[in-house]
């Protein structure tokens, strides 16, 4: 999946594990950016009687590269608190929780931002040292005691959930907007298709191991999530505060990417059933471009990609420009359905632009998303490009949808198909004029289309969680 | 005296969030002895714990026993430190025979 348990390690701490980031020029709010990173993957929602939360003892960070180095001048940083009003319940509510203060709610988690100008990855772990250079931090509280909605447990218990959630989006005064808490997964994808040997059920007749075609199975369709959402002025995450109104100038392009860190020692004393943690903060999960450590990085290596900044990507340079995806499909899908891509042994110059660099000026018209030579995992967004509020291309750039990914990265984005294409060799083309797609390279995809119920037009995006009553169905 | 090696420094989750000073402080200030208490001692004796765990425990563990080296945590600071005559007093003060885990000796003798 996107990011869902992508890594050996962090495939067993799911209150860490970053599933998907998200980065648009709002489209109901255009002079603002939405920033949306997800947590706490393939939750089913009747999940009782500990229903879902983020971790007390993580820092969730959103990370924002506005210079084209590959380290962070700002980052918004998340930290939650949760408080048991009565111990000696096993429910986690009592009642029917009717509003954030209510009193049957047993279990209530709150929550605080924080902004960081500076490198803020140097608060955290041993890869960054540099003692002097966290003292230069600036941090400024921007919340504190922000409530989360409680989970979507059920019509008794959370009976007019859509008023609970959207008390739970709070204001921060400057324009800024957050949101932490359960949602609807908005990552679609065919999950049992994808990695039984990369079968996409559309074109499975033509797979080494054919069977009938079929519609895709959309395996997130009643999985919820937990999302820390932010909306903040554009003005706020560029340099000098400016408003980039020319989509072709450099410092039009941020960078974007989110991480979780936890201490580096954690000690279980079951004399007193406490549990102590020690030690630096070390980054356990980190995400910019959905599906870049779940296919690209192996897995010897997921572990550490995850624990390392996206500064030091070129590490992994070779994986993106002779990417095994892309030596697979030839084989997975003989008989001359990627003839062209089976032939083609250079170095994959395009994915190195979508994934590491940004697209520079020239290779599609009227659109530029680089941010320079530094090789970092990024999403990079257009800031002076207007959000399509007209029939939107989920497909985004190869849809001929500049607001779409690569540029960023909406809540509907059918990010697997397009990463799919461009794997297959669609976007070779736009570096190397000479090299002719396969024609399948285009049609690439798992047959789904993401239902309307998971999304709304309005912050935070991804649509309120399902109930677990009334999920699953039957 | 000890020879300090790396250092990394930062602040608690909760000092972070707050802007102030923090708990790394706070746990510095945990009543460990002086090297020059512990000195006078032949070696450590074998107890049971007087008190619950502290929240912010000072952690250490042997990194290099051969070249002495052994990593301090405190709060969200952690210093690597080569020190022979406290790697040595934590050998000798592991548990003799201890069953290892996974292959490897545990956390105080790798």
């Amino acid at each position: 999946m996107s990011s869902h348990r992508e890594a050996p390690e962090i495939s067993k701490d799911p209150v860490a594990d970053n599933t998907d980031v998200y980065a648009f020029v709002s489209p109901d709010s255009p002079e603002t950016v939405t920033l949306i990173s997800n947590f706490v993957p393939l939750q089913d929602p009747p999940g009782g009687p500990n229903f879902f939360e983020f971790g007390d003892d993580v820092i969730y960070s959103i990370y924002i590269d506005n210079d084209g180095d590959g380290v962070p001048e700002i980052s918004y940083v998340f930290t939650f608190n949760t408080q048991l009003r009565n111990p000696d319940t096993f429910l986690y509510n009592t009642g029917p929780i009717t509003s954030l203060e209510s009193p049957n709610w047993n279990k209530r988690q709150f929550f605080s931002v924080a902004r960081v100008d500076g490198d803020d990855t140097t608060r955290f772990g041993t890869s960054s040292s540099n003692r002097d250079d966290a003292a230069k931090l600036k941090t400024r509280l921007l919340g504190d005691g922000l409530a989360c909605p409680p989970c979507n447990i059920g019509p008794r218990s959370t009976p007019n959930y859509g008023a609970l959630a959207e008390a739970a989006v709070h204001n921060l005064g400057d324009g800024v907007k957050v949101f932490a808490g359960q949602r609807t997964d908005g990552f679609y994808v065919d999950l049992g298709a994808i990695f039984d040997l990369a079968d996409l059920r559309p074109f499975q007749n033509l797979h080494l191991i054919p069977s009938p075609t079929a519609a895709g199975v959309d395996a997130t369709k009643t999985l919820n999530i937990h999302t820390i959402a932010l909306q903040v002025p554009i003005s706020h995450l560029t340099p000098n505060r400016t408003v980039p109104k020319n989509p072709q100038n450099g410092s039009a392009v941020i960078g974007v990417w989110s991480a979780a860190s936890r201490r580096k020692v954690r000690m279980i004393d079951n004399d007193d059933d406490g549990r102590s943690e020690s030690g630096p903060w070390v980054q356990v999960s980190r995400l910019g471009n959905p599906l870049f450590n779940e296919v690209v990085v192996p897995l010897g290596e997921k572990d550490r990609w995850n624990a390392l900044y996206p500064a030091g990507d070129k590490a992994f340079l070779k994986y993106v420009q002779h990417p095994e995806l892309s030596k697979l499909l030839p084989v997975l899908y003989p008989k001359e359905v990627f003839p062209h891509l089976a032939a083609l042994s250079k170095p994959r110059g395009d994915l190195v632009a979508i994934l590491l660099t940004g697209l520079p000026p020239g290779v599609v018209p009227g659109f530029q998303n680089y941010t320079g030579k530094v090789l970092a995992d990024q999403l990079r967004l257009n800031l002076a490009i207007p959000p399509t509020k007209s029939n939107p291309s989920r497909y985004g750039l190869l849809g001929g949808d500049l607001a779409g990914f690569p540029n960023g990265r909406r809540v509907a984005d059918d990010v697997v198909s397009i990463e799919l294409r461009a794997f297959a060799g669609l976007t070779y083309a736009l570096i190397d004029k000479s090299y002719k797609p396969d024609a399948a390279a285009g049609l690439l995809t798992e047959g789904l289309a993401p239902a309307a119920n998971r999304y709304q037009d309005t912050f935070p995006y991804l649509a309120p969680p399902l109930d677990g009553f009334d999920t699953p169905s039957s | 005296m000890a020879d300090r090696k790396t250092g990394d420094g930062g602040l608690t989750r909760l000092s972070f969030i707050k802007a102030s000073a923090g708990l790394a402080a706070g746990a510095a200030a945990i009543g460990v002895p002086g090297a020059a208490a512990l000195a006078g001692e032949e070696k450590g004796v074998a107890i049971d714990p007087s008190s619950p765990s502290p929240s912010e425990p000072v952690m250490a563990y042997v990194r290099d026993a051969e070249r002495g080296e052994v990593t301090v945590m405190s709060g969200t600071d952690e210093t690597t430190y080569r020190d022979r005559a406290l790697t040595q007093r934590l050998l000798d003060a592991a548990p003799q025979g201890s069953t290892t885990n996974g292959g490897v000796n545990d956390v105080l003798a790798p």
